[in-house]
């Protein structure tokens, strides 16, 4: 090989031009270079993105209700005819299922059915079904039905003397579910107490006092996560307004930990008006608050910003503000924190007390059952995007409106008498609660989104195969 | 006492060459014999004209000269009734006696002193004809069969030996033997007609009580010719098959001598021993000699008969006193001393042939400058190792970047994950089973074949005690000090082909150690991409070994292309378009020689070695090759272990395959000089040569990046990795060749632009290790990591390792992002089986089940799943809670505990179908993996030195 070497040596020195060693000199790295160019940019050969779920309609849903002796009303949001079933069974007994007459888009009122009521429904009846157990006594009360899901908050229960929540947990399913009660007082996070890995047998039910699990604590937040199967868990919650007539009612679960978090439909008159935050996180964080009003949106005079310390509830009393603030327009409080929290506002109107929580923002349709014993308020908070509102007052005389929903203000609709349930429909996102209001004290309750369709997860071959190393 | 009588018996066959010095000999003796008788056994030269001469000339006698047919125990037992002299002195026509050697054997068998002589004498064998070398001083022979002399290897006589002594036997050249005795014994036995009489006869003196001594006094020169080989009889045949009658005779020999009972000890090692020669001399490539060695064997033990008369006829002799035949008989050890030596000579061999074609060409320059002073050399062999390493720059330096890598390469000391490499199997055997076995238990069964690189783990694994994960841990331990060795040898025999002349040393460890940062600049090593760690390693070794095609030698010639098809072979099995690169490569030298040099390259000593390093991997790698017909055949582009991302063309042109690897500066910084080394003149050819890989390479890289490899399982790439080392190759080897003698040419010269061109250059050429290989040592940023707890419980991972229809469906990911499903079965996969599952692709009908037990999982689709061969579901942490909650309402599904509180298991309650994923593999693939075997051997022994070079 180093003989042409020198021959093509010898020549270039004696005559420089351009020779053929020459021209495949220059040609290589040009056509490398060309090669280079034309080569596809690299490939990360990783597994593929993120693939969206699907959707399909809801064919199975299961609501429980808390145990009461009310009265149960259930709805149905769908539209249309098709195949469907509607039964009731009472967790916890082996007694057979009794089925329920109920139309798709119609109501029913179960005068009597004792005992933690599970509404199993299939077919067209599965989809915007809703439901809740109506108080009998003489205050206006009301605790809702809720499908079963991986974790559930409800802020301002108590355990101590004149406050004392009772945690209910069904288990819809035939094979065990266990869950993990998480507790959270002004003191911090309750970590001695024995709230893990709680079963609760197919089909049955537990109920949970909490004075029994962490004794002697008026406020306090608490976190239903289930570990296995699923759980659907309501809270009833008796409070004694100033050591006065314990009054009870159901606490509606609240929006999980966000650092935004809307509490509507306050009462605009009430004798204690108090805020419940939870900060679960590990840094402290700072809360401040707004009133969303009729027309627009403001900081009521008086509120300091608050402290929400690390794993800790913080109680503010906000009687005198809110009063002030309301005195002339319905509102919702807007919560605005640099850590998540989420929040609960008790409210003791008339000695009976009333939560209210806070609701998450969602487009679409919501429901709720409107609670007896007073005048009916629907309050609707907007999201940021302004949009109409239809309203359908569901019941014997059913009627419907529409409206224009803008961001900042809140609006608020008296619901007519002989309404047996509101539904809400918006394109927009908004968050919604039916507010009670009678002599004897006042209930409230959240408008929960109708779910009609069911995620399918997109589910595909692992690629590149993982090692799981 | 009266004078003894001596008769000379003078056996011939086709002696013309040797007989007129042994004639001269024998009338040139102090004590003449009283008698000579001359017997020939049909010579067809002039051998029988000698001997009449002779007869007439020295007057031996009317019928002194005797032609009979026969073997010598024949012509000896015929020659015998005619002897009537006490004793016989035994001659051949190619052992000529010294003048006094008839004299000093009488003397020492029947002294004048009355002291006890022997029955039978040998004298002193010395080679001929170069006369100073020892041959024998009387032979025993060892429990293998060899004839042993007790003498090293052309031993010279110096007097060493000068003691009478007794012997088992002695050579019969020149044996003087009482004529009662060779009666008594009956002669020497007809079924040892050419080689190996000699022991058995005196075996037999023994046992009848005679005495044999060696007389050194006595000096007969022997040339051995039938052993050679330089004679031809009807006993040896056509072809010399000395090695097979000298083997048939000493199993012969021992077989019928040795003592009843020894005889089945001794036969089982004979036949053991037998089938080790054969191997040992097929590795020698002596197939001829491991052929002979089998034919022997069998020859010997198909003739029963044979040996048992021949028992009886010598159990009539009576049996030697043990002691003293032990004494007489070979040490035990000797044979394994001798095999040793082998060993030895085998591996000097292999290193000596290791002489590079530079040394040759320096050896051949030395012959035209004149020799080395002795002095110089005996300088260098008498320095200890230590002196020679501390007062070498080069050896310390070597010796400072070995440690310096294996310092980087610390992480390795122990098992290895992460990346494109897998963990690694419990044991060689499961890479075993995946080598042999048609049909691997993998997701839903297959019969993909494994990846070549199975192999040579599996070997290793083998030999390193069974542990797989040594193998990886070695081979990401070694790789840079490695690939920088071979670079540094194979650069040297570059640089010195291209130009003439010794290459620098500085420049050659420039190239070294740029080569050397490949594997670990490039993120090869960081990323876990081992395949492209060991083709960067071996790459060097393979550019060595097929430089030697440029040899004159034709045999060198073909021994460099069998090396290097095996070398590519290796490559090809961790990067299979090494073989496509050296295809394009190999096709274009041979077709711009075809066009330039016609004549010399249409010559088939030229072409066809060059041809045979491209036809032989395919061969090679058979089993894979053919079972991924039935496969996408695209797939041969895939690099080894799991898929890893390919780089981009700047990537690729500075020798990154992306994150983590090097600064690309430090990759692009080595262009500049390869792009300059073409303006040298001196030097283009070779450095065109070496930018016709570049252009191969990044040509291919084009068309390969624009490929889509449609898997069963999904898309993929083909891999750049290889191209990537062997433009990086390239390019190194280009600046190395043209940087040779560049420093001199300047020395003296006026100042130019030139020179600080040179510098700038320079200074980005050294660039490239010392970012390459600095950052790897400093910045530690890689993918590896010990193998970590698998995400399926202990308990699951037991119950699929006892049977592989206990498959575990794993499920990935969340209802919102998209769920990804595999099945594992076994412990999971492992190094090995990344390829196999992506030609396997999953199963469609399996995936619909999946699909739907994640959305309504009714009792039926559950069912379906343990007909899929699935115990268990895992849902690793964190376990989405929707798919959690579904498969939690589900029946026939049973929560199982998992490793941890996030981990969500269950266990399906219907049992599984044990032949969920059982399946037959191809008939033809225990065919295919015998013909890579055969191949395997038949291609290493082609490379290895050859029997020439380990005398």
């Amino acid at each position: 090989m180093s003989a042409p070497g020198k021959r093509a040596a010898v020549r270039t020195t004696q005559a420089p031009r351009i020779t053929p060693m020459v021209a495949i000199a220059i040609a290589a790295p040009v056509v490398s270079l060309l090669a280079l160019i034309i080569q596809a940019p690299a490939d990360r050969q990783a597994p593929a993105g993120e693939r969206a779920p699907g959707t399909r309609p809801l064919t199975a849903q299961a609501l429980a209700c808390p145990a009461g002796d009310g009265a149960l009303v259930v709805g149905s949001g769908a539209q249309g005819g098709g195949d469907g079933s509607l039964r009731r069974r009472v967790a916890g007994t082996v007694a057979p299922p009794t089925p329920v007459d109920l139309p798709a888009g119609g109501q029913d009122t179960i005068p009597s059915a004792p005992g933690a009521v599970v509404f199993d429904a299939t077919g067209t009846l599965a989809p915007s079904l809703y439901a809740a157990r109506l108080g009998k006594g003489e205050r206006p009360a009301a605790g809702e039905c809720v499908p079963a899901v991986g974790e559930r908050w409800f802020v301002g229960v108590g355990s101590g003397g004149d406050h004392t929540s009772t945690l209910q947990l069904v288990n819809p399913d035939t094979g065990p579910a266990v869950a993990d009660v998480t507790l959270w007082s002004t003191d911090g996070a309750l970590d001695r107490i024995e709230s893990r890995g709680l079963t609760i047998p197919g089909g049955g039910t537990t109920t949970l006092d909490l004075e029994a699990l962490a004794p002697h604590r008026n406020e306090l937040a608490m976190r239903v996560s289930v570990s296995r199967g699923r759980v659907a868990a309501t809270v009833q919650d008796t409070f004694a307004p100033g050591g006065g007539v314990p009054t009870s009612d159901g606490l509606p679960t609240t929006a999980p930990p966000a650092t935004s978090v809307l509490v509507p439909g306050l009462l605009r008159t009430a004798q204690q008006q108090v805020l419940v935050l939870v900060n679960p996180g590990e840094t402290e964080g700072r809360v401040a608050l707004k009133v969303v009003g009729a027309r627009s949106t403001f900081s009521p005079t008086g509120v300091p910003e608050i402290r929400v310390p690390a794993g800790r509830v913080v109680v503010t009393d906000l009687t005198k503000q809110l009063a002030a603030a309301l005195a002339s327009e319905d509102g919702s409080l807007s919560i605005t924190s640099t850590v998540p929290v989420s929040a609960d506002v008790r409210s003791v109107l008339a000695g009976d007390v009333v939560h209210h929580v806070g609701v998450g923002l969602a487009p679409g349709a919501a429901a709720a059952v409107v609670p007896p014993g007073g005048a009916t308020t629907l309050v609707v908070d907007p999201g940021e995007t302004a949009g109409t509102l239809r309203v359908t007052f569901l019941g014997p005389r059913g009627s419907e409106l529409e409206s224009r929903l803008l961001p900042g203000s809140a609006r608020s609709f008296p619901v007519p008498a002989g309404t047996v349930a509101v539904l809400v429909t918006a394109k927009v996102e908004f968050a919604a609660a039916l507010r009670t209001v009678g002599a004897r004290g006042a209930a409230l309750l959240p408008l929960r989104p109708l779910v009609d369709r069911q995620l399918v997860p997109a589910v595909a071959p692992a690629w590149p195969p993982q090692s799981g190393r | 006492m009266p004078p003894v009588r001596v008769t000379a018996l003078l056996v011939s066959h086709d002696g013309a060459r040797w007989l007129p010095a042994v004639l001269a000999g024998l009338s040139g003796q102090q004590r003449r014999p009283d008698r000579v008788l001359a017997v020939d056994t049909g010579s067809s030269d002039g051998t029988v004209a000698l001997l009449t001469e002779a007869q007439t000339r020295e007057g031996w006698g009317a019928d002194a000269v005797l032609e009979l047919t026969g073997s010598f125990p024949e012509a000896v037992d015929q020659a015998l009734a005619r002897i009537d002299t006490e004793w016989v002195w035994i001659l051949h026509d190619d052992a000529n006696p010294d003048p006094r050697a008839l004299a000093a054997l009488l003397e020492a068998a029947e002294p004048a002193d009355g002291s006890p002589g022997a029955a039978i004498a040998g004298p002193k064998l010395r080679e001929w004809p170069s006369l100073r070398r020892l041959l024998e001083l009387g032979v025993t022979i060892s429990a293998t069969g060899r004839r042993e002399t007790g003498l090293e290897r052309g031993e010279y006589d110096q007097g060493q030996h000068d003691d009478i002594r007794e012997v088992l036997a002695v050579n019969t050249a020149g044996m003087l033997v009482r004529r009662d005795v060779l009666v008594e014994l009956g002669g020497f036995d007809k079924h040892l007609p050419l080689y190996g009489n000699d022991i058995d006869f005196g075996w037999r003196a023994a046992r009848a009580g005679h005495r044999t001594i060696v007389v050194p006094e006595a000096l007969v020169f022997h040339a051995e010719a039938a052993h050679r080989g330089q004679r031809r009889t009807a006993e040896t045949g056509r072809r010399t098959r000395t090695h097979r009658h000298e083997r048939e005779a000493a199993l012969h020999t021992l077989l019928a001598n040795v003592s009843a009972r020894r005889l089945p000890f001794q036969l089982l090692r004979l036949v053991v021993g037998s089938v080790l020669r054969m191997l040992g001399f097929l590795l020698a490539r002596l197939p001829g000699h491991a052929g002979d060695e089998l034919v022997a064997l069998v020859n010997v033990l198909l003739r029963p008969g044979v040996l048992i008369r021949a028992r009886r006829a010598r159990a009539r002799l009576g049996t030697a006193d043990p002691e003293r035949l032990k004494k007489l008989l070979a040490p035990w050890w000797l044979p394994y001393r001798h095999g040793l030596d082998v060993v030895t000579d085998f591996a000097s061999a292999a290193a000596s042939h290791g002489r590079e074609s530079a040394e040759r060409r320096r050896l051949a320059r030395a012959g035209e400058t004149g020799p080395v002073p002795d002095e110089a050399e005996d300088l260098a062999a008498d320095t200890g190792l230590l002196v020679r390493l501390l007062t070498s720059p080069v050896a310390l330096a070597s010796l400072a970047v070995l440690l310096l890598s294996l310092w980087g390469a610390r992480e390795a000391l122990g098992p290895l994950t992460g990346g494109a490499l897998s963990p690694s199997p419990e044991s060689s055997g499961d890479w075993w089973r995946l080598v042999t076995e048609g049909w691997h238990e993998l997701g839903q069964g297959t019969d993909a074949p494994a990846p070549g690189y199975l192999l040579p783990f599996a070997t290793a694994a083998t030999l390193l005690l069974g542990e797989p994960a040594v193998v990886v841990s070695l081979l990401f331990l070694v790789a840079v000090p490695f690939a920088g060795w071979g670079a540094w040898r194979f650069l040297r025999v570059a640089a010195d082909l291209a130009v003439g002349r010794p290459a620098s040393r500085t420049t050659l460890a420039w190239g070294a150690l740029a080569y050397a940062a490949v594997p670990v600049a490039s993120g090869a090593w960081g990323q876990g991409r081992f395949g492209v760690v060991a083709s960067a390693a071996l790459l060097p070794w393979l550019a060595h070994a097929a430089s030697g095609l440029f040899e004159r030698s034709v045999e060198l010639r073909w021994r460099a292309a069998w090396r290097s098809s095996l070398l590519l072979s290796l490559i090809t099995m961790f990067t299979p378009s090494a073989w496509l690169v050296t295809l394009i490569v190999v096709g274009v030298l041979l077709g711009i020689g075809f066009r330039l040099a016609r004549d010399l390259v249409a010559q088939r000593e030229v072409w066809l070695p060059l041809a045979t390093v491209v036809a032989v991997p395919p061969l090679l790698l058979l089993p894979g090759a053919v079972g991924l017909l039935g496969h996408d055949v695209t797939a041969i582009f895939l690099e080894a272990g799991r898929l890893a991302p390919t780089p981009g063309a700047i990537d690729l042109v500075a020798g990154r395959l992306g994150s983590p690897a090097a600064p690309v500066w430090a990759g692009l910084a080595l262009l500049a000089p390869a792009a300059a080394a073409l303006a040298r003149a001196r030097t283009r050819v070779p450095v065109l040569a070496c930018w016709l890989f570049v252009v191969t390479a990044t040509v291919l890289a084009a068309l390969l990046s624009h490929l889509d490899i449609t898997l069963p399982a999904g898309d993929a790439r083909p891999g750049l990795g290889f191209l990537l080392v062997i433009i990086q190759g390239a390019l190194v080897t280009a600046v190395v060749i043209a940087a040779q003698g560049l420093w001199s040419g300047f020395a003296g010269k006026h100042f130019t632009w030139q020179q600080p061109v040179a510098a700038v250059l320079a200074a980005a050429a050294v660039l490239v290790p010392v970012g390459g290989l600095g950052w790897w040592l400093t910045s530690g940023d890689d993918d590896l990591h010990r193998p970590r707890a698998s995400v399926v419980p202990a308990y699951m991972i037991q119950a699929a390792e006892a049977d592989s229809a206990n498959g575990v469906l794993i499920l990935r990911g969340s209802s919102e992002r998209g769920l990804a499903w595999e099945v594992h079965r076994g412990d999971g996969p492992t190094l090995g089986e990344d390829e196999i599952l992506a030609l396997t692709g999953p199963d469609q009908h399996l995936g619909d089940d999946v699909t739907a037990l994640v959305t309504r999982p009714d009792p039926e689709v559950v069912a379906e799943l343990a007909g899929h061969g699935i115990a268990y579901v895992i849902l690793p942490r964190p376990a989405d809670a929707q798919v959690a909650a579904t498969l939690d309402a589900a029946s026939g599904l049973t929560q199982a505990s998992a490793g941890d509180r996030e981990t969500r298991a269950w266990q399906i309650d219907e049992p599984v179908d044990p032949h969920a994923v059982t399946g037959d593999g191809s008939w033809w693939n225990p065919v295919l993996l015998v013909l890579q075997a055969i191949g395997f051997v038949v291609v290493g022994v082609l490379s290895g030195p050859s029997r020439r070079e380990t005398a």
